[in-house]
């Protein structure tokens, strides 16, 4: 069989003090087969599947796109990615602008 | 006339009376032809993507479940069926907030009615890259064996009571 099937892979968007971390549903994709991207403020995902012998038989691959939207505070000059067990986590760190910061509370005397 | 019931999931009420006739067939059918069956065990209940396909001498079952450790995966099988069990399960680390959510968290079970004999000591499951393949080996067909017919000759006792 030949060709590929559009679809859009679940994902979690966390966000922590320091960062954004999105969790991507990406099962049966190889590392090699995974592109990420940022166009104009959003983190861009593309990735095929890749079958088995046996299951190509029987199934059209999966092409995962998804496009997710993040604040202005992200900096996308920070990002790293790791792929493991059909899950792709993607950290995005918070620019300086966007961090918590706890502010300190004077008591009154 | 019988008129066409909405009550039993919109069979119709001579499908059933058919069903009891043969008595427990009902359970059987049922057990058969639905596919997914889910005991209420916990609030939620997801449903992974499931196939299951033959090749050559084997049946495949594949099944696409991302993030989930092969610790946490119950895979049985039996004479009639191959049942799989397992969670789903997304924590939130300490510290994080989700602000986006899609996807799913809870318990899953899928079973599969064998189609043929299956050689049970063969089976193997593998899980990588988040998809489960669980590989049947057919059991080894046995053809029509032939019983050789031996030919007794009972020619004397004949002979003795004919004469």
């Amino acid at each position: 069989m030949k060709g590929e099937v559009l679809a859009t892979p679940r994902l979690d968007v966390l966000e922590g003090p320091n960062d954004f971390v999105i969790v991507f549903e990406v099962p049966d994709v190889p590392r090699n087969a995974v592109s990420l991207g940022v166009v104009a403020g959003r983190l861009e995902l593309d990735a095929v599947q890749s079958l088995g012998e046996r299951e190509a038989k029987c199934f059209v691959p999966r092409r995962f796109r998804a496009s997710v939207s993040l604040p202005e505070s992200t900096d996308f000059g920070v990002v790293d990615a790791s792929l493991d067990a059909g899950l792709l986590r993607v950290r995005v760190a918070k620019s300086e602008r966007g961090r918590t910061r706890q502010i300190p509370i004077s008591a009154a005397s | 006339m019988q008129t066409l019931s909405r009550v039993r999931g919109g069979y119709h009420p001579e499908f059933f009376s058919i069903l009891e006739k043969f008595g427990g067939l009902e359970r059987d059918f049922f057990e058969t032809f639905s596919f997914r069956r889910v005991e209420p065990s916990s609030a939620s209940v997801v449903a992974p993507r499931f196939a299951f396909f033959e090749d050559g001498d084997e049946l495949v079952l594949r099944a696409e479940l991302p993030g989930a450790r092969a610790e946490r995966i119950e895979a049985t099988i039996d004479r009639e069926r191959l049942v799989i069990r397992g969670e789903a399960s997304q924590s939130v680390p300490e510290g994080y907030v989700s602000r986006r959510r899609s996807r799913e968290s809870g318990e899953f079970e899928h079973r599969v009615t064998l189609p043929c004999p299956i050689d049970a000591e063969r089976v193997s499951a593998t899980l990588e890259r988040g998809v489960l393949i669980v590989t049947l080996p057919k059991a080894v067909a046995r053809g029509p064996r032939r019983i050789p017919v031996r030919a007794v000759t009972a020619e004397a006792e004949c002979v003795g009571e004919q004469t």
